[in-house]
């Protein structure tokens, strides 16, 4: 089977559907691959319902032709390397993770471009906040992010936000209070979720599902934009997976082979490709594209083809209120404290983004059906249960420290030959470490955590001593203006191959401390200009 | 509301054919039997009238649940573990039950199953039912 388009673009999550849709707008003949299925939404709604552990997979039937790493199998889907197991995730299908994502919208600060210049570490982007600013507008109103604009939270803006506020929560406002003497200041976090109707899209509910699902889709998934760049005549492959990018000597991409889920294979022709796979699929497909003219895979002169990898480890704390705080209510989180992620002693102590969970200590501990466990097989029974289920539970707090992990060149995605997938694509094999710096910061972000329980007025609080996961997946297909070091430029060129572009976060030199995905919307929007330029070329 | 799937469906297949071939789910409940005891004994444990018996199959079986009587109250705390979480151990390993029939929502009234809309904005305010 063979297909010709003028822009293939391989993946359907955020930053592969936003490509997409600027490009078949502008008239371009689009095929977009995914290597996963659509997913009927109410089916994922009753499918985690119905799941035991509810993990942010936990929506999603696994798949044997293109299966996706799960949370509580760490050595399932990854060949584990490394002495610390890599344990986030992914999904393999239409939208991509924006399904089960948080919704967190917020924006890198500028100090986080500039890691290498100011701080001695990491890498500096290519590029400057102020390069990247009008685009993130974009990507707010593309999105619809709904933020409070009284505070720019340390992001020079110059626009507003598109949608008012999503409400804080009470619970939000019993942090606020507490700390309001403090120098912890709890702000509104922009996120991708309408606080008023739509014409299309209903507001939040509250339906306190956000990981892994969005019952009504109030909150942004990229089925969206997916769905846009179709009614724009772009086409969708599903359950096609691209397992190597064929390569003329001089670079040029000529061609991408797929393999279907009934088996069948083929190959499309374009004249630009634009990988938008995820940090992880990404250099898995590149690595494995290797030839004789490119022996350490294609878009990998540079040898950092895979390295980089990065998350934002998480220090994860839970406490008792001594009030009651009314949690499991809202979306997962309405607020955070966004003033240490720009501190003035980063070449020392990493900048921090503290979450402030309205999910209880679902999280931590599997409450509230932990809860109830604990309580009935203490022997209680009856209205004393019931009384002291409510007592307790009304009284969960959590909150979560995203750390900033340095780039590290041991730190990567290699391939394991030996275990090939149906898609015909390699094992992922992950070789990962935590480093010093991040092992201060777990430590910081736990004092820091005391002292805001000790403010708030907690009966007990507890400590996860592991860093936690937190989806982010970075860094595999760093930006820079050296080819030498990097494997593309400041447009999302790759290096040597003028005709391919990666979007998502595998192209963040470094990573801060903000959730990712409204940067991989940014970028992806400006790349999409330098995408429809080489259409000309 | 309960979310019952084709996996519940299965076990309740399972089930009732191991306890009496050709009985109904109704004729099982309806007459002194296994389920009937369980059902019972579940009532008052759990201080609820009308569990669900789908429900009640599946905590039965892995609980083990011995209707001559010699039910310990380890046993009995089981029970109502496994009515308020909606959680049972089959086999060694945690498993859903009923997420949404699950007691622990009724004990704590100010929180719902996840998945399902409620109101707009109504997490910003302390609960009304107090």
């Amino acid at each position: 089977m063979d297909l010709h388009a003028d822009l293939l673009v391989i993946g359907s999550g955020v930053a592969g559907a936003l490509v997409a849709c600027r490009a078949a707008q502008e008239g371009a003949k689009v095929v977009i691959l995914e290597a996963g299925p659509d997913v009927d939404r109410p089916a994922a709604v009753m499918r985690f319902q119905s799941a035991y552990p509810k993990t942010p997979e936990s929506a999603y039937a696994q798949a044997a032709f293109a299966p996706h790493p799960e949370s509580d199998k760490p050595y399932a889907f990854y060949a584990q390397k490394g002495p610390h197991p890599f344990g986030s995730t992914y999904l393999r299908q239409v939208g991509g993770t924006t399904w089960h994502w948080l919704g967190t919208a917020i924006r890198l600060v500028p100090a986080d471009f500039e890691m290498r210049s100011r701080f001695g570490l990491g890498a500096d982007w290519p590029i400057a906040y102020a390069d990247l600013e009008p685009w993130y507008c974009r990507a707010e109103q593309e999105l619809g992010v709904a933020g409070d604009n009284d505070d720019d939270l340390g992001s020079p803006r110059s626009a507003p936000y598109p949608i008012p506020p999503i409400a804080q929560s009470f619970l939000d406002r019993t942090w606020r209070d507490a700390l309001q003497a403090s120098n912890y200041n709890v702000r509104p976090t922009p996120q991708a979720r309408l606080s008023t109707s739509s014409s299309d899209r209903p507001s939040c509910r509250g339906s306190a599902s956000c990981i892994p699902i969005c019952p009504i889709q109030a909150k942004y998934d990229a089925t969206i934009h997916v769905a846009r760049a179709r009614s724009f005549g772009a086409r969708l492959l599903t359950e096609t997976c691209a397992n190597f990018v064929e390569c003329r000597q001089d670079g040029r991409v000529e061609a991408v082979r797929f393999t279907r889920s009934d088996g069948s294979t083929g190959r499309i022709f374009a004249r630009v490709v634009v990988i938008a796979a995820n940090a992880m699929e990404t250099p898995r497909l590149l690595l494995a594209s290797a030839s004789e003219d490119f022996p350490a895979g294609v878009a990998n002169r540079s040898d950092q083809l895979g390295r980089n990898l990065m998350d934002h480890p998480i220090q994860l704390s839970w406490a008792l209120a001594r009030q009651k705080v009314w949690p499991y209510r809202g979306p997962g989180a309405t607020s955070g404290i966004e003033n240490f992620r720009d501190l003035k002693d980063r070449a020392e102590n990493s900048a921090l983004r503290f979450e402030i969970g309205n999910d209880g200590w679902s999280w931590p501990k599997g409450a509230p059906e932990s809860t109830a466990r604990e309580l009935a097989l203490r022997g209680l029974r009856g209205q004393e249960l019931d009384a002291a289920l409510r007592a307790q539970t009304s009284r969960h707090i959590r909150i979560a420290a995203l750390t900033e992990q340095l780039p590290l060149a041991s730190n990567r995605v290699t391939l394991d030959r030996a275990q090939i997938e149906k898609t015909g694509l390699p094992r992922p094999a992950i070789f990962y470490q935590l480093d010093r710096y991040i092992e201060r910061a777990l430590a910081n972000a736990k004092h820091r955590h005391e002292d805001m329980f000790a403010q708030i007025g907690v009966e007990a609080f507890w400590h996860k001593d592991d860093a936690q996961a937190a989806g982010h997946i970075m860094g595999t297909a760093r930006m820079g203006a050296d080819p030498a070091t990097s494997v593309v430029d400041r447009e999302l060129r790759a290096h040597a191959h003028r005709n391919l572009f990666i979007v998502g976060a595998a192209v963040f030199p470094t990573g801060g401390t903000a959730n990712p995905t409204l940067t991989i919307a940014a970028l992806a929007l400006r790349a999409a200009d330098a995408v429809l330029a080489a259409l000309k070329e | 509301m309960r979310a019952l799937n084709h996996k519940i469906s299965r076990r309740i297949l399972l089930i009732g054919c191991a306890l009496a071939p050709c009985m109904t789910l109704r004729a099982a409940v309806a007459k002194t039997s296994p389920l009937a005891d369980f059902l019972r004994l579940s009532a008052k444990l759990t201080g609820r009238a009308n569990l669900s018996a789908e429900s009640a199959l599946i905590y039965m079986r892995s609980l083990k649940f011995d209707r001559s009587g010699k039910n310990s109250n380890r046993l009995a705390r089981r029970i109502v573990a496994d009515w308020y979480s909606g959680q049972t151990v089959e086999s060694g390993r945690m498993i859903c039950v009923d997420y949404t029939g699950a007691l622990m929502w009724d004990a704590m009234r100010f929180a719902r199953p996840g998945g399902a809309p409620g109101e707009a904005g109504s997490w910003a305010l302390a609960p009304t039912s107090e």
